[in-house]
């Protein structure tokens, strides 16, 4: 399945996540807008960390994957926040 | 710290005059300076470019498919070409608009990244000012005159280097805009150009329709306070951005990457 959301985050950026899984596992993220993150491959580091998550996966785990990145990465996110993010691929699934 | 520091007295900017290129080799040169100054072989750098032909920019972040009509693109003659840095996507029209570029130490910027954008967007609203046009920054990438958005701007830091580039609205034709730009729901699409039409305005629309004295005036505000001479690129900087406009921004692996 396919799915596509678009969120204008309030004081932010908007956030477009399209997202294709199968019954019980996310296959691919994309994770586009016109956000910043410093540095810019943190985003890609994100949306491979949330490949092969199990659907059910809820918010907090996915939040934690993204969050990790982060950290590891040491970001910035401007614009744009994991809680949003982890928030509107829950959303996207279970829409 | 709410001026870019120059007080380390020994830092003195390289000034590029205005140069037209096309969209790969302008982000090409972004990136090759950068580059060079990193490498300890170039000072900080002020440059200000337009673009022919006239081409879209898209943010790092972006999707091309979802941002851009590319067959429009292709039948108007208007470039494409990714950004290095993140934000929206931009229509640089040839006669519409001046994109400057500030690449320097990240050091000599604020650390938090919305400050820094507060500090170069500075140097914009001291250029406007000597046009009688009051601008303000608002938070966290535009500038705004009587609540209109006049001009966009985007930064990435990489290896300790600050890039900054962004745009001032000379003229704006929103409707030239949107037939090479998407927006999120197209089926909404006259209702966006309305509101854009609504929501942005240009030097022309503030009674200032000369280039040259936008020109002059945004180089007196980048340049107003520091330590400049009038510069050119290195051949190495040249051969550099030569590279990077074939291999990279002008290759669709990179293009069309997101």
């Amino acid at each position: 399945m396919q799915k596509e959301i678009i969120h204008k985050i309030p004081n932010g950026k908007l956030v477009r996540i399209s997202l294709e899984y199968d019954t019980t596992i996310l296959q691919k993220i994309k994770i586009c807008g016109d956000f910043f993150v410093h540095p810019e491959e943190t985003i890609e580091e994100m949306e491979k960390v949330l490949r092969h998550l199990p659907v059910e996966a809820g918010e907090i785990r996915i939040k934690q994957k993204l969050d990790e990145v982060a950290h590891s990465k040491n970001a910035q996110l401007i614009g744009i926040d994991t809680q949003t993010v982890a928030s509107l691929i829950h959303e996207a699934i279970y829409q | 710290m709410s001026k870019i520091e120059t007080k380390t007295n020994s830092v003195q900017w390289r000034f590029i005059p205005i140069e037209t290129h096309t969209a790969a080799t302008n982000m090409a040169l972004d990136e090759a300076c950068a580059h060079a100054i990193a490498m300890g072989k170039a000072n900080p750098t002020i440059r200000f470019y337009r673009w022919q032909p006239s081409a879209v920019s898209i943010g790092y972040f972006q999707s091309l498919a979802q941002e851009v009509d590319v067959n429009e693109c292709r039948k108007q003659g208007v470039d494409i070409v990714r950004r290095r840095t993140g934000g929206g996507a931009v229509y640089h029209d040839y006669k519409g608009e001046i994109t400057y570029s500030v690449i320097a130490p990240e050091k000599m910027f604020a650390s938090n990244i919305v400050e820094s954008y507060k500090q170069v967007a500075d140097c914009i609203i001291l250029g406007l000012k000597q046009l009688n046009v009051n601008a303000e920054f608002v938070p966290i990438n535009d500038l705004i005159v009587n609540g209109k958005k006049i001009s966009g701007n985007a930064q990435t830091r990489r290896n300790g280097i600050l890039q900054m580039h962004g745009t001032i609205l000379c003229d704006v034709d929103v409707d030239k805009m949107f037939s090479v730009l998407k927006v999120p729901d197209e089926k909404i699409k006259d209702k966006v150009i309305a509101n854009v039409k609504e929501r942005v305005t240009s030097l022309k629309h503030q009674g200032i329709s000369d280039y040259q004295t936008v020109y002059q005036a945004l180089m007196h505000g980048f340049l107003d306070g520091k330590e400049w001479k009038k510069g050119k690129w290195s051949e190495e900087e040249m051969e550099k951005a030569e590279i990077l406009a074939e291999e990279k921004y002008g290759h669709p692996k990179w293009i069309e990457m997101r």
